[in-house]
């Protein structure tokens, strides 16, 4: 049986366990933790030798196929709010669009890997301090803080939301929001998902739960579809713009990441959720911490190939 | 005196056919290369490749094998601040993308191939460096060890095997795997006869190494056809999705 696998984009043979392995891991915290993999799948490829974009480009086109079958099963279950994923789509392709020329300009200057290499940085550094903040606390309280309600809105935040122009409501979320909202906060996703080739979720969720305060039901259908959707786009752009999608990496940690997300969603029900977060924090704070000292080092040669690889 | 002449035209006649023959020799010895093409396909991690020939005997012999010239663009990193990113460029004209040198054993190969005009040292006079970052021999030993480290520059020792010398000649064989970041492209390879510390006769081929099958369609159509690429890596994305939901009726995450 053959072990190898060329990735014709990548131009890199990889060892096919490895690969599947990686894509199995991501799944398994996934389905363990509830959280998307996209921001440890990218890293950990960078780490086996995948050129930064087009790990981060594939990892994207991955998430298209993660995403689309959740999002399916939400919709069936009326937990997308359309009129909701539709502003945040619109934000998040502009954002995607912008994103991809922002990599394609710094592939040009040389600089696309340290600005991918430094987005990760900041935040799995941001989100795993979070993460194991919030787990020591959960753990010190004897409870877990993640079910905590969502925090009050200070009256400046809520006479600066009311402010804004173009109230709408939305009906399947139950709010009054101004459309700027949803169009900023999906256009900062969409830069995201094209620099660091992630959904998004792990920013979009906590800030429509704490900021715009919508039902949890409807928060993960629509954010699954906002995903859904600008990984589409920033798929679509990263190959026209920068051909770095290689869909036959993205398939096989396809493979590996439904399977180990399967088992980590089963082995979720085993496991003291605090300690497992503080597990995950742990893990991604290692990740930061590599990622961090590749910057801060002197690389072992100073010539590397122009735009990556 | 016509006894004479006819021993002077003897002697030459049989000088002539001496030295034709040694020409003819030389001309019939060819390099062997198997596999004649190296295929890069789905599977590919890494491919020996063989090459044998004769020398006469008594030599010794130097295998070179150069991948495509190309005109690479380089990043030359700097420090900026606490941290180490790109601030300048280099541009090499005319570097192959593979250079192995194969050498025999016993003696201080190194040395004499590059006494002889082979190796490393070659390769810096031809290749042409353009950058106002670093000295260009600063530049080309960073190119060597960039790439040293992918396998694709190696000298290796003790690499030619000889067989039992057989009518004035003896065969040389040799292997050298190609790495799996190998280019697609011609190579050439060239093996060069050396006695008494100079260079005999050289004999050189071309050999082909070719992306081939699914993964050649794949670099085509991202290539050539990039919009139809990125929405047909969408919709297999969809499609595979799809299945894997059925199959496990997962409720997704991102």
């Amino acid at each position: 049986m053959p072990w190898y696998i060329y990735l014709p984009i990548a131009q890199h043979s990889v060892a096919l366990p490895v690969v599947v392995g990686l894509g199995f891991v991501v799944g398994l915290l996934s389905g363990l933790f509830g959280v998307g993999g996209g921001f440890l799948m990218t890293p950990l490829l960078i780490m086996i030798g995948i050129p930064p974009t087009v790990a981060a480009a594939s990892d994207s086109n991955q998430i298209v196929a993660a995403s689309a079958s959740g999002t399916y099963a939400h919709y069936r279950l009326g937990n997308v709010d359309f009129k909701m994923g539709i502003y945040l789509l619109i934000g998040g392709v502009i954002g995607g669009t912008g994103g991809v020329q922002i990599i394609r300009v710094l592939r040009q200057m040389g600089n696309a890997d340290f600005l991918i290499n430094i987005t990760y940085v900041i935040m799995l550094g941001f989100v795993g301090a979070y993460m194991f903040i919030e787990s020591l606390q959960g753990l010190r309280a004897g409870k877990s803080i993640s079910a905590a309600v969502p925090v009050n809105r200070s009256s400046a935040y809520s006479r600066f939301i009311q402010g804004l122009p173009y109230q709408t409501r939305f009906d399947k979320s139950g709010i009054v929001l101004s459309p700027v909202i949803p169009l900023l906060l999906g256009g900062m996703v969409g830069i995201l998902a094209a620099i660091m080739g992630v959904g998004g979720g792990f920013i979009m969720v906590p800030v429509m739960v704490y900021l715009l305060r919508m039902p949890m039901h409807v928060v993960v259908g629509t954010s699954l579809f906002q995903v859904l959707f600008t990984c589409i786009d920033v798929t679509i752009m990263q190959a026209y713009s920068n051909r770095t999608v290689d869909f036959v990496l993205a398939l096989l940690l396809l493979i590996g990441s439904t399977f180990g997300a399967q088992i980590g969603a089963r082995l979720s029900t085993r496991l003291k959720e605090d300690q497992l977060k503080i597990f995950l924090a742990v893990l991604v704070l290692a990740v930061m911490v590599k990622m961090l000292f590749s910057l801060i080092l002197p690389p072992h040669n100073l010539l590397s190939y122009h735009g990556g690889h | 005196m016509r006894c004479l002449h006819f021993m002077l035209l003897l002697v030459c006649f049989t000088f002539i056919s001496l030295l034709a023959e040694t020409a003819w020799s030389t001309d019939t010895r060819e390099l062997t290369i198997q596999p004649e093409v190296l295929d890069i396909g789905t599977f590919f991690s890494a491919g020996l490749v063989t090459i044998s020939g004769e020398v006469l005997s008594g030599q010794d012999v130097i295998v070179e094998i150069a991948g495509p010239a190309a005109n690479g663009q380089f990043d030359l990193k700097g420090r900026v601040g606490p941290f180490w990113m790109t601030c300048g460029k280099a541009e090499m004209d005319g570097a192959p993308a593979m250079y192995v040198l194969l050498l025999p054993g016993g003696q201080d190969w190194h040395r004499k191939a590059s006494s002889l005009g082979l190796g490393l040292e070659r390769l810096r006079r031809k290749i042409s460096i353009q950058s106002s970052a670093l000295p260009p021999d600063d530049l080309f030993n960073m190119f060597v060890d960039l790439k040293k480290s992918e396998g694709l520059y190696a000298i290796e020792d003790n690499a030619i095997t000889y067989a039992s010398a057989k009518n004035g000649h003896r065969q040389f064989t040799t292997a050298f795997r190609f790495p799996r970041s190998t280019a697609t492209g011609k190579y050439q390879i060239k093996a060069t006869a050396v006695a008494n510390g100079a260079r005999g006769l050289e004999q050189s081929c071309s050999f082909l190494v070719d992306e081939v099958g699914f993964d050649r369609l794949v670099l085509d159509l991202a290539t050539n056809q990039r919009l139809t690429y990125g929405i047909l890596a969408v919709v297999v994305a969809l499609f595979a999705g799809a299945v894997m939901g059925f199959l496990f009726k997962s409720r997704g995450s991102h």
